[in-house]
């Protein structure tokens, strides 16, 4: 399965991601990294002290030098600077604690969803034209029309008791405490991802509907397997090549939703982060904040190209 | 009496079947797609008419009503400052309608000459685009509109051109894939040998033959603007107030569900229909644009 | 003589569509013998595929066998359930298709296809089946099959993709393997080497084979009786050599004619049965073929003939046959096969 070509792709491929990430981070820092108004003038310290704060954090130097040790700081040191709002607080492992939080909610959005999302496809493929086909049907074109908050608040007014319960009073998980279990995630978690359980739903059930009709299908028939099986080692690793397809965008748009959502809840994550320092004027964390992002959407693309090769043994890089 | 060739004489008129009237054909048969349609139209009226009356002035401040729900003086109830949350429904329609609408159009300006030229001209151009377009990939599209919207100040138009640099890609992408299928085909070919100059073959013959699917990713795209400008209003960085958006409606509806559910049911029904409507529609034309339609 | 292992009796099989009840299959019977390689042949439409699918159940939606009866055995498999037909596809009775490279499923790796014959009927552990499977590929003649069960269908020639299948097909021994045209996506070459794996596998083996084909040529190769079938019905049935010879129904003799022969005459032109291929919908009135009948009489058009002796052992449905359209109609010498040029009834029309 990897073979020398597909190990040499990827290896080609993290160096890609390697410089679009410094190329992003690059355009960022450039862009905000003095832009008026930040944390430190907010301070409004004045003379000597204020002239100290800048050598601190390297601000009075020649824009190029500050760029170029920024970069030479990520990249050996991986080290993404330092708060300008919380004097040594260091933004690297703030950022991949974040990260740890926002995965979780990310990742169990997107197990939920690419569950479900299946699972819900091939039912109404094969009961098509039945009236769970159809309800099927309609419920994801909802699904997917929907903001994800607004899902969110819909689960608040259905659920508000419970959440109240989990979070000690709001349905606002900042205050309540975060302790990130399954009985915490869960409800963020189904907010995030339905709109790309419907998707992939839909894209699931007409997959499924065309396998089904293939030649492959009639000799498995014909071999005396039974339906059940059929189903799911002959049909839905056919079926499910498509969908790997959109596993890409999905991915990103799990990424990109959970900041609505970390936010909407107040889950100390990485997208809540990202929204509380561009409040608060921390450029240094809103510059450490995308760089992360942007790594992750760069490691999410090569996941997916992995994950067609392991599906479709037709493919090989 | 009719001669054999009287009868050869009258030219033979068949129907002309073109890719057009055969997709218009199908797409009225789309029974969702006219549903869609006719509500998209009862939308742009909504929306014209809130250009010259509402109910009320959109930012009228009531006290009196403050969080009040539906009734025979406010139809749809009042919000947290006593504002008729029907009037400005009305005034948030416009603003979705010109944010979907106008990032398209960007999108279209942008995206469709760049990824042409990319696709047609192959070479240095292809390749330098296609970096571009990789390194906008890299970025999350909600953090970048973000930070435009941060630096260039939350107007209107602002808005439009942060969520177009976040999906100018799609287009120029999609615009680029046909420009290299079709370059390939032989009536390209017949019109270089004719001598046609590239900028006539770009636009004369090969962007009307990949007009199907543009037109497709464009209706599409609407209701995914309309949705990004919807999550920049809650994230705070969208219209300002006092202008609404149906997007920072249901923000402050948010705020206030336990009390007044009925601030974040009227904007979030108003976006997820109007949604819905611009998906089936793109999906009938998508349909009705595959020539292998069963249909 | 030896008691039939498959009978079919009266089978009907439809397919209901928005234009109406196409007659996919109409009233057919034949038996067929322990050993024996039993030929159907038509043209497209003709109903022989879904004749072979009917037997084992395979109807695609929207068809449905209406009625008849198809005894295994003694067994009666139209009454059988849902679990005991499945008990029956791939280990009694074992079907193999025509293009190997979409009857294969391209994720899954060829041995694993094959191991599955028996896996599904518990007829052996996977360590047993991965064995016999090898076996089975040497049985076929694919070379080194060690390596090619590991090997994915797109991997694979398409001669080597049809005895993989034929493989399949022979997993768990079948008294019947039925094959729906297994040659007409290959290349000539590899057709013959097929055919003659077949019949080598029908001598050894005892198995008996269903041949189901478009193509003359290869019943000749292989089979020892024959079908003819017709707008899903059966014109004609018996031995090989005795069809080849002296055919008795109409569209027989047409259809054996019509193979262009190495030793014609370069200026004779090749010859095709007139007409198209009749409406299943709509069929014709009285006998189906008589709108592209050369010999046909007054009654082809309203009465339908049914199958009867015309020889030993050969049975056709014709109200004229060809000893009589020879006799009288000078049909060896016939140049004109236009309908009705033989007999002079309503010539040229096709009705």
């Amino acid at each position: 399965m990897f073979t020398r070509g597909t190990l040499i792709y990827m290896g080609q491929r993290i160096v890609m991601i390697g410089f679009t990430v410094l190329a992003v981070s690059s355009i960022v820092f450039l862009l905000i990294h003095r832009l008026p108004g930040d944390a430190l003038f907010n301070e409004k310290l004045h003379g000597q002290a204020y002239k100290e704060l800048l050598h601190h954090y390297g601000l009075d130097q020649p824009l190029y030098l500050q760029y170029w040790n920024f970069v030479v700081g990520v990249v050996t040191r991986g080290d993404l600077g330092e708060s300008l709002v919380n004097r040594g607080l260091k933004i690297t492992p703030l950022v991949l604690r974040e990260t740890g939080i926002s995965a979780q909610v990310g990742g169990f959005a997107l197990i939920f969803t690419i569950g479900l999302g299946i699972v819900l496809g091939v039912f109404a493929a094969v009961r098509q034209n039945t009236w769970l086909d159809y309800l099927l049907t309609t419920t994801s074109v909802i699904g997917y029309s929907m903001p994800n908050f607004v899902i969110a608040a819909f689960l608040i007014l259905i659920f508000g008791v419970w959440l109240q319960n989990q979070t000690g009073g709001t349905f606002y998980y900042q205050l309540g405490g975060w302790k990130g279990g399954i009985g915490q995630l869960w409800l963020p978690a189904f907010a995030l991802g339905f709109p790309y359980a419907s998707i992939v739903a839909r894209l699931t059930r007409a997959s499924m509907l065309e396998v089904i009709r293939q030649d492959y299908i009639r000799t498995a028939r014909a071999k005396g397997l039974r339906e059940s099986v059929i189903l799911i080692r002959h049909a839905l690793r056919n079926a499910l090549i498509p969908v790997i397809t959109i596993l890409g965008p999905l991915v990103i748009g799990i990424i990109t939703g959970s900041v609505v959502i970390e936010n909407f809840f107040g889950i100390p994550g990485l997208g809540k982060e990202f929204a509380q320092s561009i409040l608060n004027r921390d450029y240094a964390i809103v510059i450490g904040v995308f760089t992360m992002y942007a790594a992750l959407v760069g490691l999410a693309n090569l996941l997916v190209d992995l994950a067609y090769v392991v599906i479709d043994p037709r493919i090989r890089y | 009496m009719a001669t054999a060739a009287a009868v050869l004489a009258q030219p033979i008129e068949p129907e002309q079947a073109s890719l057009w009237s055969d997709a218009w054909r199908r797409l009225r048969r789309n029974r969702f797609a006219l549903i869609s349609s006719v509500y998209l139209a009862f939308l742009v009226g909504v929306a014209l008419l809130a250009l010259v009356w509402t109910p009320y002035r959109m930012s009228a401040i009531g006290l009196a009503q403050i969080y009040s729900g539906p009734s025979a003086a406010h139809l749809l109830g009042a919000d947290e400052l006593g504002r008729d949350i029907l009037s400005r429904l009305m005034v948030g329609a416009q603003v979705s309608l010109v944010v979907g609408v106008g990032t398209q159009l960007l999108v279209l300006a942008v995206g469709v000459p760049l990824g042409l030229i990319a696709g047609y001209y192959k070479g240095v151009v292809d390749t330098v685009l296609t970096f571009i377009i990789n390194v906008f990939y890299g970025i999350p599209d909600v953090l970048l509109a973000m930070i435009l919207v941060f630096i260039l100040g939350p107007s209107l138009t602002n808005i439009i051109i942060a969520i177009v640099a976040t999906r100018w890609m799609d287009m120029a992408r999609l615009a680029r894939g046909q420009a290299l299928t079709l370059r390939e085909r032989e009536f390209v070919e017949a019109g270089r040998a004719a001598g046609a100059r590239p900028g006539k073959m770009l636009f004369g013959h090969i962007l009307p033959n990949a007009l199907g699917p543009i037109i497709v990713q464009a209706t599409l795209g609407i209701p995914a603007a309309i949705l990004f400008e919807a999550f920049l209003s809650f994230l705070g960085v969208g219209v300002q107030p006092p202008t609404p958006s149906w997007g920072s409606m249901a923000n402050e509806g948010v705020q206030a569900i336990q009390y007044a559910p009925h601030m974040v049911i009227a904007p979030s029904i108003a976006l997820s229909v109007t949604l819905m409507a611009f998906n089936f529609l793109g999906d009938g034309l998508r349909d009705a644009l595959d020539p292998r339609s069963r249909r | 003589m030896a008691s039939p292992i498959l009978s079919v009796r009266n089978l009907r099989t439809q397919f209901k569509t928005d234009a109406g009840i196409v007659r996919a299959v109409d009233d057919v019977s034949f038996d067929l013998f322990p050993g024996e390689s039993l030929g159907i042949v038509g043209e497209s439409g003709s109903g022989k595929s879904i004749t072979a699918l009917s037997i084992l159940r395979l109807v695609p939606e929207p068809g449905k066998i209406v009625s008849g009866d198809i005894r295994f055995r003694n067994d009666d498999l139209m009454k059988m359930s849902d679990e005991e037909i499945r008990d029956v596809r791939g280990k009694d009775i074992a079907m193999i298709f025509q293009d190997p490279q979409s009857s294969l499923n391209p994720v899954i790796k060829t041995g694993y296809q094959i191991d599955e014959a028996m896996l599904a009927h518990k007829n052996a552990t996977p360590s047993q089946a991965r064995a016999r499977t090898i076996e089975l590929l040497k049985k076929v003649r694919i070379p080194a099959p060690e390596r090619r069960v590991k090997d994915f269908p797109h991997q694979l020639s398409g001669g080597m993709r049809q005895r993989a299948m034929i493989a399949m097909g022979l997993a768990n021994s079948p008294s019947i393997l039925i094959a729906d045209e297994p040659t007409t996506a290959l290349d000539v070459t590899v057709q013959a080497q097929i055919l003659e794996l077949l019949a080598d596998l029908n001598h050894e083996l005892g198995t008996a084979i269903i041949m189901i084909t478009h193509n003359m040529g290869v019943v000749a190769g292989l089979c020892t009786r024959v079908i003819v079938m017709y707008a899903g019905q059966i014109v004609e049935q018996g031995p090989v050599d005795q069809i080849f010879e002296q055919p008795q129904h109409p569209y027989t003799w047409s259809l054996l004619r019509s193979i262009p022969r190495v030793d014609a005459l370069r200026h004779e032109r090749l010859r095709s049965i007139e007409g198209i291929a009749p409406d299943l919908l709509r069929p014709p009135s009285g006998c189906r073929f008589h709108p592209r009948c050369p010999f046909r009489i007054e009654k082809c058009f309203t009465d339908e003939p049914h199958l009867e002796e015309v020889k030993p052992d050969q049975v056709a449905a014709c109200w004229v046959t060809m000893d009589r359209a020879r006799a009288e109609m000078g049909a060896d010498d016939l140049v004109d096969i236009r309908p009705g040029a033989g007999s002079g009834v309503h010539p040229g029309e096709m009705r």
